[in-house]
């Protein structure tokens, strides 16, 4: 299952939230240009296990591993640096900003002018501002929704919400995109859109992509491989087919989702 | 969070009618959608008609207002940069300094030490009162700004007490209870009243200047974030801490200045210039200004230098005047007058929509 140059490499991750044991031991995978899927009924800690990568929450694990670097050692503001890029269940854009404005909050990082230059408007300031705003525009473009750039981000549909985000999250060429839910809340074409995006940044970005889901067709159409979680436990992996014929999976998150 | 709740709804309502076109709308309303889109992209924010009457006004303020009326102006526009340093804080970090008359004494003292004690002139006299303001805000913010809650405003309060107390343990340096006065300067003294109070309102254009270049700069982008959301904010490589210590050493190292200027003016100061009350003046007025815009800050300063003046005559009544004011600008104007005054403005002098002034 693992490749010889795992992009990432998590083994034994354990989140409690007091008595609460969210995510329980969990060993996950991902290697260069993969699209690996992270599926489980509600409440099974696939938002806590991104958390956890994110490192906005505390965790402990034997192994947490991003190429050379040893995630436990490192801060959420961290990460962007070391290439792991996420997105969120409800798109965190500002309303307010157009969403252009919003792409380029993703390059922080990107435009490295400091205080005094931005107080001074020096020319590096300038043509840093410059180069943001077009690396912002080709991230749109990417995830076509350049046609929107110049709208306040409060007056576009859902699924322009959240493509920006991923274009947001793209500003800092991620090796690994981390995306909650990308397809949560939006309609049938927002889906293949996204599905569309997705598919053309894993092949084309050299970005790998662990994404989490309820919906197993989205997920088996994006991924070679899908994780199934539940009660905070890995209880497959395998390809999709493989994981949607697993009896296991089909009690836990297929069967329940039959009951309601 | 609940920002991107507002947004969802917003956005589910604008859904409906996209949807029921069919198809994709990301690739259906593209031509449609970049050719409505494309002539707001020209004209970046200038000069507004509001902002070219308001400096006009300034400007115009030494023709009609002369010796003790101007030197009230003079002090309206140098509290006012004080203000501004107080808002911009309070704006970008949500943190509340109560101590920020401290800050601009620090500035002042910092001053007046560097012209008496090593004898410099009034521009490296300025430099050094902005930096020891900036670098003792530094101190407090690297302190208390890491911890969530209310920490730093307990620090700014104890910074508020605890300098007036430290200028008189050292009597040789600063003074003592009597302050330290500095050479008068050929400016105001010397018969250069109006000259004085144009530098003053140099400064406080500057100030405002700064302020809106910081605001759209990366830093200004990152508190943004930081504002909306905390947690989206360090996955994108914004460290929450950072960018506050920055913004609270540019609020702290205007308010320096302003202190500098202060002290230019009125040649003497003492610990009591500088006490807990001033800064709650100084509170007081980045909540009636608002603390949204750098204007706000002249608002605001406009009404605490100016109503205890008008007042003056009613000694007691004063302060129970200023409060019922304050309590009603509160209860009218929750965000501070000056998105009120703006959109009055807007009403007679026309001008552009949206954009930075009122937020």
């Amino acid at each position: 299952m693992r490749t010889d140059s795992t992009l990432l490499e998590a083994s034994g991750l354990t989140v409690r939230f007091g008595g609460l044991t969210a995510v329980n031991s969990l060993a996950l995978s991902v290697g260069p240009n993969e699209v690996v899927g992270l599926i489980g009924p509600n409440g099974a800690g696939k938002t806590t296990v991104l958390n956890a990568l994110s490192r906005l929450v505390p965790s402990s694990a034997d192994a947490l591993g991003f190429r050379e670097h040893d995630l436990l050692r490192h801060r959420a503001d961290q990460l962007c640096d070391l290439g792991i890029a996420r997105t969120f269940q409800t798109p965190q854009i500002i309303g307010h900003l157009t969403i252009a404005e919003n792409v380029t909050l993703g390059g922080f990082k990107r435009a490295p002018y400091g205080f005094l230059a931005a107080a001074l408007g020096t020319r590096a300031c300038r043509d840093a501002e410059r180069r943001l705003r077009e690396l912002a525009m080709e991230k749109l473009a990417l995830c076509g929704v350049s046609a929107w750039a110049e709208r306040e981000a409060s007056a576009v549909p859902y699924g322009v919400l959240k493509l920006t985000e991923i274009a947001r999250a793209l500003m800092s060429d991620p090796q690994l995109l981390l995306l909650d839910e990308p397809v949560a809340g939006t309609t049938q074409e927002e889906r293949a859109d996204i599905r569309r995006v997705l598919t053309e940044i894993s092949s084309t970005l050299n970005c790998s992509v662990l994404v989490i889901d309820h919906d197993v067709d989205f997920i088996a159409g994006l991924c070679t491989r899908v994780n199934v979680m539940n009660f905070g436990r890995k209880i497959a992996e395998g390809t999709p087919d493989h994981v949607v014929s697993d009896p296991d999976v089909r009690e836990a998150y297929l069967g329940a989702e039959d009951d309601d | 969070m609940s920002d991107g709740v507002r947004i969802r709804r917003a956005a589910d309502a604008e859904q409906q009618p996209v949807e029921t076109l069919g198809g994709s709308y990301v690739t259906e309303t593209r031509g449609k959608q970049s050719a409505a889109s494309a002539p707001s992209a020209a004209p970046r924010r200038r000069w507004s008609p509001m902002g070219l009457a308001a400096l006009a006004l300034g400007l115009a303020v030494p023709l009609v207002a002369r010796e003790y009326y101007l030197y009230v102006m003079a002090l309206v526009v140098i509290e006012a940069t004080a203000i501004i340093g107080l808002s911009y804080i309070i704006w970008n970090t949500e943190l509340v300094s109560v101590g920020h008359a401290a800050i601009q004494g620090i500035g002042a003292y910092g001053a007046a030490v560097a012209m008496n004690q090593w004898g410099l002139g009034f521009i490296p006299a300025l430099l050094i009162g902005c930096v020891a303001a900036g670098v003792i805000g530094l101190i407090v913010a690297v302190a208390s700004v890491r911890v969530k809650g209310p920490y730093f405003t307990v620090v700014t309060l104890g910074l508020a007490w605890s300098v007036p107390e430290v200028l008189l343990v050292f009597p040789e340096i600063t003074g003592g209870y009597n302050g330290i006065s500095v050479p008068e300067t050929a400016l105001w003294e010397g018969g250069h009243q109006a000259l004085f109070y144009y530098c003053g309102l140099a400064v406080l254009a500057g100030a405002i200047f700064l302020v809106r270049r910081m605001d759209r700069s990366r830093v200004g982008r990152a508190l943004l974030m930081v504002r909306e959301n905390e947690i989206a904010a360090r996955t994108l490589g914004i460290s929450p801490a950072r960018v506050k210590i920055l913004a609270i050493t540019f609020g702290n190292v205007l308010t320096g200045c302003s202190g500098v200027l202060l002290l230019y003016l009125v040649t003497t100061i003492a610990p009591s210039t500088f006490g807990f009350s001033q800064s709650v003046f100084f509170l007081t007025g980045s909540i009636v200004g608002g603390i949204a815009s750098p204007i706000g800050g002249l608002v605001g300063a406009l009404f605490t230098v100016l109503v205890p003046q008008a007042l003056s005559d009613l000694s007691g009544l004063a302060s129970i005047v200023m409060g019922a004011l304050l309590f009603a600008v509160l209860l009218l104007a929750p965000n501070g007058i000056t998105p009120e005054i703006v959109k009055l403005g807007r009403r007679f002098l026309g001008g552009r929509r949206g954009g930075g002034d009122a937020h």
